[in-house]
């Protein structure tokens, strides 16, 4: 494991390397800090100059992008009250209070410190389950393989949102997707429809740059208008107040970093779910602040912040290990791996540690890398928010449909990618979640592969999926699960009638 | 039992999509048992999920008490999160022509032809830009692409059918 860290580092040290991580790190912050556009957006449109890199040089880009996202996140929600992604939002809480109170740079600078610290928790805790992850993985055989893709799939359509039923249908649609094209067990060229460019399946990384790239700009061109209408001029000073305010409160930076590798080690749940998370418990934790939870108190800045660029670290648990992406971000991260020839699981974590270790080294690099910059620049990123998104759209969408081109150089592919811009742009005015749609494409082969071993290890017999101990746990939290939601609002609605007794 | 008119969009979009699974189901039975299989399963679950989706749109008791089973909000509580961004079906479908155009331009004429005028005419005529802001923007954005693609990353640019005809 060590020889493979010392090759992370090397792979890193060159200016080649350093040149790719600042660009990735620089994309992503702007991509952050933009709203509507986010980290998976990035990575979408990135794959495209990926093509004739070397593993490792494609795992530094996206690397140094997944890690700088939220971070550059962070500065539109305390400057504008917009959060540059959905995980920022708790951040807004106390960062907005504190920009109108005038300590704007106080919270910039303790969100972008709490952020690094986060990230690099998160990069750690990947880095020390490691090793329990390869055990782990060997005990997987096709039956838990395909309980397992199960479970992610409803686990991601059960954090989307409060919509369990869209969730669970964009997932089986995801699956169909999937389906098209040739299926390897049999040789057989299904769902093709007679269209020469469907044989080969649909091709993931146009048909991502569509759903995520391109349908958010359709999505901003039928909104119209600029993206934030914030105040123009903010005075950001005391930034170093803010770094040292991390250090003050510690506890708070590592119980937000806890939550977020825990939480974001859980597929599709993410780095909303995780700063929210983080924010209550702290607010729990501290019942007689000094400073009221929503007006300002620095710690509202901090848990969410750490918790929030942890979670990258925890989504990778899952997607290196198992090939279960934890979010649309690592889901689309995936697809470069896939594309690079490297097939997540036991023959990654024992043969191409060297590529895990360059991801780790660059995720750490690059967390510090985009606070530094976040601390230097903050005032000239919260005017990119201001951008029209009549100067962003054109642009975007034209370097996103020539990346989707230059995958094959295939002008089919084009059209896949515009196709799937409009089903994304739907998915997004009828509120059915993208990210369950394209984890779903992703694990559409894995899981009908995985069920046919299943099969004929079994000879056809269903009993092989309730009969062994894995399973069968899988197959309860599958359950677990389905049933969180309506656990939930049980609970919402015991603590209403409560309130409502107690007046 | 009937769809308040504010969902009915939602409802036509839960149509298309059973359209949809309907066409997959009817295609698997083309293939041989292996093959369609597990599409088969996938497809059958669809169904009853969507139907329900349907009538969770309803303003009866049972869309109302299927939304809760499902979910954690009723469509009163969907309805009330609901993005109050209006999108007028004409304003989608201008947008749409506008994609569309971009996409058959690429087409008939290539990436770098059309990439300067599509982002000209959006800048001039969507976004009311001056000549002059809309033409620098353009001519950016083609250095860009022409830059980044055909120099430093080497590929070659689809040139449009029409060269291809033209030899």
């Amino acid at each position: 494991m060590f020889e493979a860290l010392i090759e992370g580092i090397v792979n890193l040290s060159s200016p080649h390397s350093l040149l790719l991580l600042a660009a990735g790190s620089a994309v992503g912050l702007l991509f952050g800090a933009i709203p509507g556009l986010g980290g998976t957006t990035a990575v979408a449109l990135l794959i495209s100059l990926t093509f004739g890199m070397e593993p490792w040089q494609a795992i530094i880009l996206m690397g140094g992008v997944m890690a700088a996202t939220s971070t550059g996140g962070s500065v539109s929600a305390i400057l504008l009250n917009t959060p540059g992604i959905a995980p920022n939002a708790a951040t807004t809480f106390d960062g907005y209070p504190l920009a109108q109170q005038g300590k704007a740079g106080m919270a910039i600078g303790a969100g972008a410190t709490a952020s690094a610290l986060g990230g690099v928790i998160g990069v750690i805790s990947l880095v020390a389950v490691i090793p329990i992850m390869k055990a782990i993985v060997l005990l997987f055989t096709p039956p838990e393989f395909f309980m397992l893709a199960i479970f992610g799939l409803c686990a991601i359509a059960v954090s989307s949102g409060d919509r369990l039923l869209q969730g669970l249908i964009t997932a089986i649609i995801g699956l169909m997707v999937g389906f098209v094209g040739y299926y390897d067990v049999t040789s057989t060229v299904r769902f093709d429809f007679g269209i020469p460019l469907l044989e080969d399946g649909i091709k993931l990384v146009p048909a991502l740059i569509g759903l995520f790239a391109i349908s958010e700009m359709i999505n901003l061109a039928v909104k119209g208008g600029s993206i934030s209408e914030g105040a123009s001029d903010v005075e950001i000073s005391r930034i170093s107040d803010g770094v040292k305010s991390v250090f003050k409160n510690w506890s708070t930076m590592i119980v937000g970093s806890g939550y977020g590798t825990f939480i974001g080690a859980v597929p599709g749940v993410g780095g909303t779910v995780a700063a929210f998370l983080s924010y209550s418990t702290q607010a729990q934790r501290d019942p007689t602040p000094d400073i009221e939870y929503g007006k300002g108190n620095i710690k509202g800045v901090i848990a969410p912040e750490s918790a929030n660029n942890a979670k990258d670290g925890g989504s990778l648990i899952p997607t290196l290990a198992f090939g279960i992406p934890g979010s649309a971000e690592t889901a689309v991260f995936l697809g470069v791996l896939v594309l690079h020839g490297i097939e997540p699981g036991q023959k990654l974590l024992e043969d191409h540690q060297d590529l895990v270790f360059t991801l780790v080294v660059a995720l750490t690099v690059s967390a510090v890398f985009a606070t530094l910059v976040v601390l230097a620049l903050a005032k000239y990123m919260a005017l990119l928010t201001r951008i029209s998104v009549h100067m962003l759209i054109p642009t975007v969408t034209v370097v996103a449909l020539v990346g989707a081109f230059a995958l094959n150089t295939e002008i089919g592919d084009v059209v896949i990618a515009f196709i799937f811009a409009f089903i994304g742009y739907f998915m997004i005015k009828f509120n059915y979640p993208r990210v369950t749609f394209t984890i779903a494409i992703v694990l559409g082969s894995i899981t009908e592969l995985s069920f046919h071993q299943s099969m004929l290890i079994s000879d056809d017999q269903f009993s092989i999926f309730y009969t062994r101990g894995l399973s069968v746990f899988l197959m309860f939290l599958t359950v677990l699960s389905l049933a969180f939601p309506t656990f939930r609002r049980k609970m919402k609605e015991r603590k209403l009638a409560k309130q409502e007794a107690e007046k | 039992m009937r769809i308040p008119e504010h969902r009915r969009p939602s409802a036509y979009y839960i149509l298309v999509i059973l359209a949809v699974v309907v066409l997959f189901i009817a295609t698997s039975y083309q293939y041989k048992i292996t093959d369609r299989m597990f599409p088969l399963m996938v497809g059958y679950v669809a169904v009853p999920l969507l139907l329900m989706d349907l009538l969770a749109l309803t303003d009866s008791k049972l869309g109302e008490k299927l939304s809760i089973f499902f979910s954690a909000k009723t469509p009163t509580e969907v309805d009330e999160d609901a993005d109050p961004t209006e999108r007028t079906i004409s304003q989608e479908l201008m947008i749409f022509v506008w994609m569309g155009a971009l996409v058959l331009g690429i087409y008939l004429i290539g990436f770098l032809p059309c990439t300067p005028v599509f982002v000209y005419c959006w800048m001039k005529f969507r976004g009311g830009y001056s000549v002059k802001e809309s033409a620098y923007l353009s001519i950016g954005t083609i250095i860009f692409v022409y830059v980044l693609f055909e120099i430093i990353l080497q590929y070659e640019l689809y040139p449009g059918i029409f060269l291809y005809w033209y030899g």
